[in-house]
């Protein structure tokens, strides 16, 4: 499965008008949203400009007609299903995704640059290639750095404290009772392995609003089967007197763990992500905001963990020739149309608080960053409603689980990084749109993603 | 961040509520927002007037006596003369005098008439004018407020847009662009990106049709002196020729002056060029001059001097384009020559592919 460097390099000469754009974000901040509005609105750009006004080629009417084409080696991204999940009666998001799939759509343009005629033909074509993949799957990534003690100390310690300490109890209390150090007993390590992988499933429960839960394949498996060997895993406390032979119980953990490395992340990893050219990276601020501090420092820790793990500064003769280059980053604050846009620019600010340190990091690589608020499928509208004397700029749509429309003003947006004095009850009320009464037939709705798309492509469309 | 008491979070019943529609600004969410009336703040504050019209200077009134008296005299000596003229015409035969008076006062009352038409339209034109001014001025001052980084959407902009798109509304040329911005632009946006839009969708086309008559003019001024035999149809020729595109431009922007707002125009237009614009109409006009001289070693002094006429009349053209252009132009995509060089070099090309 992991391509090896040669097809890089091959790739780099046959398939130079490819753009491969890195969706990444955790789950449920709206990859296969966004994949599904992007590729559609793509779709509809050639025949109606107003679809994607802002991004360039169509805003000046140079995009001609755009195609989807199934990603060799991939399964087909379930595009037509997402699509009628979206604008069908049902009024409901996509199912959360379970496995790994992608597409290309090959986008067909006229070319504005000067001399473009002695380089070619006016005419070009440009494939953008989008992989959509459960977004637990990113939080392995970090796995690839760190051996067995480091990460089985990291999670340990996160588990005692407050958000997890509850949920991960019966595993600590089972873990700390073993003897590491004492000899390797299968039936011990599957034990050990079950329990810590019912608590992270509790973790990872919607409701939990915890985001930071490795192994990510123990919550979402993919196409691997739940009692995959390969899934069994559990930190281990350090053995007291430092005995890690590979006859220990510790020892015996350390062995699945770096099997687990090498046979699952590592190639999703070089898959996936170490060549691409532009990435944008789907950040549900909302939500965080929602599920309080805890959650807030959780979804921090686990995007700049996530981020940490990219390899922007590859540079050199192979990184030419495998076109490893990454010139974009994009950071989105999904999820924009639940709140009214004119508090759009908290949000992004927000979203910019949120991401600083590792934005920073990546800039300092030479790779441009930017960010803003992003709705991939606008389903509220802006309304004003007077409320005890004041007017407030609301929204209005169907919230998840009711029969009727709303009007909602969720609180304002801050435009700075709440400190804990600033967390209060009551401060937000988000609700969960659904999509109702969305049309897809110029295009769906949509707040910044066209903007989205031409700081991903953009340059690759002039 | 804590002394501030934000509104608590609130749901409403939908048929309480009404659209953020364009037409009315929302109150910014503060601390108190009942402190300011949706109808109040439903206009941008008058920014200052982006065109100043230079000071006229009082003139000194022994310099006003002469010129009444001067344009008295010259009055009264064509009367004199043309009494006379009459007079002897009378005196040669009854039939000839009649005749000839009636010339005379055909041509005197069709001149009256004609004057006296423009004076009615001229106030109703100058409105005209300083209205697209006001428009143009709060485009710019939406702009500005927004800043670089992008602002809020507040509505205002929708607004503004739709005054400006309204007498375009009749052109059928731009119905299919006006469709486009309408359905393009919306709520989300904020007010710099939807004059963008407005810019991109229904005001770029309108720059392309200004361009093309901006360069027929200058194409014709340039030949006509090239080949002109004497200097004062050359300077009659070049005059004639500006205010038509004077007059051809305002038109394409939504804006029909009558003889004098369109002097009224190019007075403005000068008065701009002489403070704001000065830098680079010296520019354009040294840059024309070189290719000039360059054309006088190559062709000929014929040559050259009407390509300085062309470059010339080309500025007047794009600092009319400026003038009547309702969303200001940005900074990066300002009317100048080698602006106008691209943009006809573009439209040649679309030409081939066609």
């Amino acid at each position: 499965m992991a391509e090896s460097g040669a097809r890089a390099v091959l790739r780099r000469f046959t398939e130079r008008n490819t753009v491969r754009i890195a969706v990444t974000g955790l789950r449920r901040c709206g990859k296969t949203v966004f994949t599904t509005s992007a590729v559609h609105n793509l779709l509809r750009a050639g025949q109606w400009p107003e679809a994607l006004p802002f991004l360039k080629v169509t805003g000046r009417g140079d995009l001609i007609a755009a195609e989807v084409s199934p990603l060799p080696g991939l399964p087909p991204f379930p595009f037509e299903d997402s699509l009628a999940a979206i604008t069908g009666g049902e009024h409901a998001w996509p199912r959360p995704t379970d496995r790994l799939s992608g597409l290309r759509i090959a986008l067909r343009y006229r070319t504005r640059r000067p001399l473009a005629r002695l380089r070619g033909p006016r005419v070009r074509v440009l494939n953008v290639d989008l992989v959509d993949y459960p977004g637990e799957w990113l939080l392995d990534l970090p796995l690839m750095a760190q051996d067995f003690a480091a990460w089985s100390a990291e999670t340990l310690a996160r588990a005692s404290r407050p958000p997890r300490a509850a949920l991960f109890e019966p595993w600590r209390a089972y873990v700390d009772g073993l003897d590491a150090a004492g000899p390797a007993d299968p039936a011990v390590l599957d034990r050990a392995a079950e329990m810590y992988a019912e608590a992270l499933r509790a973790a990872a429960a919607p409701e939990s609003r915890l985001f930071l839960n490795q192994p990510a394949r123990v919550v979402r498996p993919g196409e691997r089967e739940e009692g995959d060997p390969l899934l069994k895993l559990s930190p281990l406390p350090a053995p007291a007197n430092g005995g890690t032979g590979a006859d220990t119980l510790h020892g015996a953990m350390a062995r699945r763990f770096e099997a687990y490395r090498r046979q699952v992340v590592g190639p999703f990893y070089r898959r996936h992500f170490r060549h691409f050219e532009a990435q944008i990276v789907l950040v549900d601020v909302l939500a965080a905001l929602k599920g309080g501090e805890e959650s807030f420092d959780d979804m921090r820790a686990a995007i700049a963990a996530t981020l940490q793990s990219f390899d922007y500064a590859r540079s050199g003769l192979r990184a030419w020739l495998e076109s490893a280059r990454t010139r974009r980053v994009v950071f989105a604050a999904t999820k924009a149309d639940h709140v009214s846009s004119n508090q759009h620019p908290n949000l992004r600010r927000l979203l910019e608080e949120v991401v600083a340190r590792e934005s920073n990091r990546i800039r300092f690589r030479g790779v441009a960053t930017s960010a803003l608020a992003l709705s991939s499928v606008r389903c509220t509208e802006d309304v004003l409603g007077e409320v005890q004397g004041q007017t407030l700029s609301m929204v209005r749509g169907l919230p998840a689980g009711r029969e009727t429309e709303t009007a909602l003003f969720p609180g304002e947006i801050p435009a700075h990084f709440p400190g804990p004095q600033d967390w209060r009850d009551g401060r937000f009320r988000f609700l969960d749109f659904l999509p109702a009464r969305v049309s897809s037939a110029r295009g769906l709705p949509q707040i910044g993603l066209d903007l989205a798309l031409e700081a991903l492509i953009g340059d690759r469309l002039r | 961040m804590t002394g501030k008491r934000a509104p608590r979070p609130v749901e409403a019943d939908p048929g309480t509520v009404r659209p953020a529609s364009p037409e009315t600004a929302t109150a910014p969410l503060g601390p108190k927002p009942q402190e300011l009336a949706p109808a109040e703040t439903q206009l941008a504050p008058e920014p200052p007037v982006r065109l100043p019209v230079p000071a006229r200077g009082k003139r000194r009134g022994l310099l006003r006596v002469f010129g009444w008296s001067l344009a008295l005299f010259a009055v009264a000596t064509i009367g004199f003369e043309l009494w006379q003229f009459l007079a002897r015409a009378f005196e040669t035969s009854f039939a000839v005098g009649t005749a000839l008076a009636a010339l005379v006062a055909l041509a005197t009352g069709t001149g009256v008439a004609v004057i006296l038409r423009e004076i009615s339209s001229f106030g109703r034109e100058m409105r005209k004018l300083r209205e697209v001014e006001s428009l143009t001025s709060r485009a710019a001052a939406l702009i500005a407020a927004d800043g670089a980084e992008g602002g809020r959407g507040d509505g205002r902009a929708l607004a503004l847009a739709a005054r400006i798109v309204e007498p375009y509304s009749l052109r059928p040329e731009l119905a299919g662009a006006i469709e486009r911005f309408r359905a393009s632009a919306n709520t989300a946006h904020s007010n710099r990106q939807v004059l963008e839009l407005l810019t991109e969708t229904v005001v770029r086309p309108l720059d392309r049709q200004a361009y093309s008559a901006v360069g027929r003019a200058a194409k014709d001024a340039g030949v006509g002196v090239a080949l002109s035999p004497s200097g004062l149809l050359d300077a009659g020729l070049v005059v004639w020729r500006t205010l038509r595109l004077v007059r051809e431009v305002a038109a394409i922007y939504g804006f029909r002056p009558g003889f004098f707002a369109r002097m009224r125009l190019v007075q403005r237009i000068l008065g701009n060029a002489a403070t704001a614009g000065a830098g680079g109409f010296v520019a354009d006009a040294m840059l024309a001059h070189a290719g000039a001289r360059l054309g006088g070693l190559l062709l000929s002094v014929w040559a050259g001097e009407g390509m300085l006429t062309a470059a010339r009349t080309a500025r007047m053209g794009l600092l009319t384009m400026e003038a009547c252009r309702p969303v200001p132009f940005g900074e990066a995509d300002r009317a100048s020559i080698a602006r106008l060089t691209r943009e006809l070099s573009a439209q040649l090309g679309r030409k081939d592919d066609a």
